[in-house]
């Protein structure tokens, strides 16, 4: 809670962004100081819609929630191919930074998810396997005490 | 009346055996056949017709395909054939007909001769009929399920509204109090993660309440339950809705609010999924009595004239069935470019086929 504003997110962004040539960075956090603790998109690079800031996330529903609700990552190479165009609707981010390739990783904080980042790209099968692995290397010293970790919890249950 | 002599009437009957539009069968005690009218001829494939009048027992099983009874729409069970005594003068009978398949028709089927076992088979094409009657019935169904759909989703909104959230409610507020008993900082952080969780939760449950139904439509009406809906798009899915309402009285019969809620609903999602657009128009107004939604927006459009939806289309076909259900019409104008705009128009006085009270 302490932490959040001493980190520089829109530097880390922008400089995710950079390193791994993408066309949309975006950090959704929770606001704990918010009465709701409102789910927002925070933090992007690389927009070309500002509909993101209306947007209120929930857990469970479009790509920030359901990486936010399962805590695990999330990564479509080929929206065309792999989401059905009338469902679509239901990813707003997807839809007004017009992504064709993303992937979205959860952010921990005390075993809680407290964040979620997505990265995307505006056409198709960008976003490989070995990117996607890259992202996950990436993210974890440039956004400080909130990185990504697989839940510990989960991770015992399989073993 | 004029009595007409024996000779007349045997001349007349043989006119209408001759001249009827109506299929006439005589069959002998085994079902075999005896005569057929140059109707009957007509509408039977010319191939079998030469096979049935050969004088074969059951002849009429060639072509029959059952008659409709309580439990089936075509059965051979308990043939009306084999007891003519115990079945009704007249029933709903299917044949193989030539060229156009199995068709309906109405028949009568009566004993004329004791002595001889001849009996009588009377046909008549009811396919008209059958198409209309199934239509309807089609459309009174869709309509109840409407309704029912509607009902049960009012009762489990009001579920969980009223009873689930409360409860949540009331767990949430123990919870802090909970946070003032003193407890190390430790705790106190987990407890305030709990809250958090619970807020979330307690959320989603009203979302999903509002989702099914919104209370708001029951109790302060249309213009208010539009307003929370548009609220919570714009929060969902970043859509801007410029609402504009000018309704003289803010409350209407239940249904009403039901089918102008719903068609403002259904026609707003589709605007957002097709249309392509951040901006949607909604204007509620009252003209010559009758109640006006209408939903517009600037976006790609489409071809009303092209039946090929681009979803499962059943929003649409809802729609209409929505408003028809009020009595009111539903008018589409689209273009491609040119945005499209739905509006419906519903009749507020009493000259309604069904009226259904939601509110009560």
């Amino acid at each position: 809670m302490t932490e959040q504003p001493t980190i520089n997110f829109q530097l880390a962004i922008d400089e995710l962004k950079e390193t791994l040539q993408a066309d949309f960075i975006g950090l959704a956090l929770v606001d704990f100081k918010k009465y709701h603790h409102e789910f927002k998109w925070r933090y992007v690079a690389g927009n070309i819609s500002l509909r993101y800031r209306r947007i209120v996330l929930h857990s469970g529903k479009g790509v920030a929630g359901v990486v936010f609700k399962t805590g695990k990552p999330l990564k479509i190479e080929n929206v065309e191919q792999l989401v059905d165009e009338q469902d679509l609707y239901n990813y707003p981010i997807v839809v007004f930074e017009k992504l064709k390739s993303f992937g979205a990783l959860p952010l921990f904080q005390n075993d809680h998810v407290q964040g979620v980042i997505l990265i995307g790209y505006r056409e198709v099968n960008q976003l490989t396997f070995d990117k996607f692995e890259q992202f996950k290397l990436a993210v974890g010293p440039q956004l400080g005490p909130l990185h990504m970790k697989e839940r510990l919890k989960d991770d015992v249950i399989e073993q | 009346m004029t009595l007409l002599n024996n000779n007349q009437l045997t001349n007349m009957l043989h006119k209408l055996y001759d001249n009827t539009t109506d299929a006439i069968f005589f069959f002998g005690a085994n079902g075999e056949i005896l005569s057929t009218n140059e109707a009957a001829k007509e509408i039977l494939e010319p191939a079998l017709y030469e096979k049935m009048i050969q004088g074969e027992a059951q002849a009429l099983c060639l072509t029959c395909r059952g008659f409709t009874s309580e439990d089936e729409q075509m059965t051979c069970v308990s043939c009306f054939m084999q007891k003519p005594e115990e079945k009704l003068s007249s029933f709903q009978l299917y044949l193989e007909t030539k060229h156009v398949g199995i068709q309906p028709y109405s028949a009568t089927y009566q004993m004329v001769d004791e002595e001889q076992q001849v009996s009588v088979l009377m046909l008549r094409n009811l396919t008209r009929q059958t198409q209309t009657s199934e239509v309807l019935h089609q459309k009174l169904r869709i309509q109840q399920v409407i309704l029912a759909q509607e009902n049960e989703r009012k009762r489990i909104s009001r579920e969980l509204h009223d009873s689930v959230a409360q409860e949540m409610l009331s767990s949430l507020v123990d919870l802090r109090v909970l946070k003032y008993m003193g407890m190390n900082e430790k705790a106190l952080e987990k407890l305030r993660q709990t809250e958090g969780s619970l807020m979330r939760l307690l959320d989603e449950i009203r979302h999903l309440s509002v989702e099914l139904r919104p209370a708001v439509l029951d109790d302060f009406g249309l213009e208010a339950a539009f307003r929370t809906h548009i609220k919570n798009l714009e929060k969902n899915y970043g859509l801007y809705v410029h609402f504009e309402s000018s309704l003289k009285s803010s409350r209407y019969e239940g249904a009403i609010e039901t089918v102008a809620y719903r068609i403002g609903q259904e026609a707003i999602l589709n605007a957002m999924k097709y249309a392509q657009v951040e901006d949607v128009f909604l204007t509620l107004e009252e003209v010559d009595g009758q109640l006006r939604i209408k939903v517009a927006d600037e976006g790609i459009g489409f071809d009303v004239n092209d039946f090929t939806p681009q979803g499962t289309g059943l929003g649409m076909f809802g729609m209409r069935e929505r408003v028809e259900l009020v009595g009111g019409s539903l008018t589409i104008i689209s273009s491609l470019q040119e945005g499209t705009t739905v509006q419906a128009d519903i009749p507020l006085k009493k000259e309604r086929a069904t009226s259904e009270n939601h509110n009560s």
